[in-house]
């Protein structure tokens, strides 16, 4: 459709001019009909990892013979921490938790301990199995959040973070491939926007309480930067989870209408501007997924 | 004291006193009224006798009330002058066209056209257009017959969709897409008419707006409908409306999505007492006119 085309065209003039690249996949999971601009477009996942992990972790522990309970605990100690801003990852003494809040921690505040703790639980080939088992080849998972801290960042020091990241955007090697191993598709956890518009529409169409946990668990996410403030009111409910690495501006949700009508929305982007805050990049992507929502709304 | 016994007798007899105590005398009060003098002499004492009592004066050259007369005089100036202003007003509206207060987004062929029908339907009518407000303050001044006001949808006796005035036709929309960027130039908005400021179209709008994320100032008033659609060709806003008045002012419609609003309407009578609904076939006239072709509407309701 025209209203369809024009829109695709002037988001991805928009976001050019923010200096992004994105994938973008929306679909109404009611129709299935999808509005989408390289969906198909690899890209690492960053923490929108959390999210099939989480659905691995519900999964394995509603099996029959499960290795372990959501009530059991853990113990979390200095050297079971992995870098991060918030929750476990700026915890400053020992700790003890149990599974299920593990999981509340990594979705709700993207807190990179308590995910690392679930993949001691569910290895990262473990949670690409459960993937395939249910049938989403597009989103493959395959190293611990730690893995991310053996980048250029780390290694060039705190203050040579602008360094690091002009270093991060000019790393490509075209066809997903970069220098920088964690930003590397063939190394790196990836997926594509459509991939995990998928596993969306697998979690919030199933009647397994895995699947309910999971949907209020992404209810839970405090970090609304990026598109809840262009798709959230009081007559729209977001749960999503975003990803932010170097260069990576990710998120991934469900917007939820009064109405009834659901929407997964998917967002993978890459800047190729040198800055780690970059409110005209968020803008940006909340923009164009509420541009490419609103038209497919519309347009039913 | 004597009753009035036959009424009738009273007004002549009374007309007569007056004429005489004003003009100072019989002869120029009898040529005054047009009668014979003999006739005014018998109308005064008529109306002495029915009084019970002597109300002038009378000799050779002239006049004068008695006390008696002085008295009464002011009541029986009363009677003659309200039987004139009676007979003045039936003199003024035998025959007027039954007035009817009419929304302003009606054009002239239409309305033109609709009075021609009542004159075949047997009514003249006399058209008067004004905002809701002002037809209601007309009604309640007996400045006109009948007005068409608004109302909620359960009450109306005539319902159209409203829906969204734009550049072009196109397909239902949700309000919501019209909610602001961040950083974003400035947001189209949604212009409310005259004829729709009311609660039940407003409150709901608001409602909508504010659960929805658009922003306060995105709704709102326009002066005049010239003045929205002027915004709409300029500025891609949009403008609440019907699909027959986005027509008639040349612009595009789409339904709304995700809201339902109505332009309900009911017609009003100055006569409490009387239900503006008596003449079927001008009632069915104003259904015609008021729902227009474009407009999927829905017909007589209940109340009037």
């Amino acid at each position: 459709m025209l209203a369809e085309e024009r829109a695709l065209r002037e988001v991805r003039h928009d976001l050019a001019a923010a200096g992004l690249t994105a994938g973008i996949c929306v679909r109404d999971l009611r129709t299935g009909r999808e509005l989408a601009l390289d969906a198909d477009r690899q890209l690492p996942l960053a923490s929108v990892v959390k999210v099939p992990l989480a659905a691995a972790v519900l999964l394995r522990a509603e099996a029959p013979a499960a290795p372990f309970a959501l009530s059991d605990s853990l113990t979390v100690t200095e050297e079971d921490r992995t870098p991060g801003p918030s929750g476990l990852s700026r915890f400053r003494h020992r700790a003890e938790i149990a599974v299920e809040d593990l999981l509340y921690l990594a979705l709700g505040l993207s807190d990179n301990t308590a995910t690392d703790l679930l993949f001691r639980l569910v290895p990262p080939a473990t949670v690409t199995e459960e993937l395939r088992r249910r049938g989403h080849v597009d989103v493959t998972v395959r190293h611990p959040i730690q893995a991310l801290h053996d980048s250029l960042l780390t290694r060039l020091g705190a203050d040579q973070e602008h360094l690091a990241l002009a270093l991060a955007a000019r790393a490509a090697t075209g066809e997903g491939g970069s220098l920088v191993p964690q930003l590397d598709v063939s190394q790196a956890n990836s997926g594509s926007a459509r991939g995990l518009v998928g596993l969306l529409a697998d979690i919030w169409s199933s009647t397994g309480a895995w699947a309910e946990r999971l949907r209020a668990l992404m209810g839970t996410n405090l970090l609304r930067q990026r598109l809840a403030p262009d798709l959230e009111s009081d007559a729209a409910r977001w749960s999503s989870k975003t990803g932010t690495f170097l260069t990576l501006r990710h998120e991934a949700g469900v917007l939820e209408h009064d109405d009834g009508q659901r929407f997964a929305i998917a967002v993978l982007s890459e800047s190729r501007v040198a800055a780690t805050v970059q409110p005209a990049a968020e803008a940006a992507l909340g923009a164009a997924a509420r541009r490419l929502h609103d038209v497919l709304r519309d347009a039913a | 004291m004597a009753c009035v016994s036959r009424p009738v007798d009273l007004l002549p007899a009374c007309e007569a006193f007056l004429a005489v105590v004003d003009r100072g005398s019989f002869t120029v009060g009898a040529a005054s009224l047009q009668v014979s003098q003999p006739v005014v002499s018998r109308r005064v004492a008529t109306l002495e006798r029915t009084l019970g009592g002597q109300l002038l004066q009378r000799s050779t050259r002239s006049v004068a009330l008695t006390r008696y007369g002085r008295a009464v005089l002011p009541a029986v100036r009363r009677v003659v002058e309200a039987t004139d202003a009676l007979r003045e007003q039936a003199e003024l509206r035998r025959g007027a066209p039954l007035r009817i207060a009419l929304p302003l987004e009606l054009g002239t062929a239409e309305l033109a056209r609709f009075s021609a029908d009542a004159t075949a339907a047997g009514t003249d009518v006399e058209v008067l257009q004004d905002v809701p407000s002002r037809r209601a303050q007309l009604l309640a001044d007996d400045r006109t017959d009948l007005a068409v006001l608004p109302a909620a949808a359960d009450v109306a006796r005539w319902r159209v969709p409203l829906g969204l005035g734009s550049r072009e036709d196109g397909l239902p929309l949700h309000l919501e897409s019209l909610r602001p960027g961040r950083g974003a130039g400035s947001p189209r908005l949604l212009w409310l008419l005259p004829e729709d400021d009311v609660t039940h179209v407003r409150d709901p709008l608001e409602r909508y707006r504010d659960r929805h994320g658009l922003a306060a100032s995105q709704l709102r008033r326009a002066g005049s409908v010239v003045a929205a659609v002027h915004r709409v060709l300029t500025r891609d806003d949009l403008v609440l409306t019907t699909r027959a008045d986005a027509a008639r002012c040349g612009l595009g419609w789409r339904p709304l999505a995700g809201l339902t609003l109505v332009r309900g309407r009911l017609l009003a009578s100055s006569d409490p007492g009387r239900p503006a609904t008596t003449d079927a076939d001008l009632v069915e006239l104003l259904g015609r006119l008021l729902t227009g072709p474009g407009d999927a509407s829905e017909g007589d309701g209940r109340a009037g």
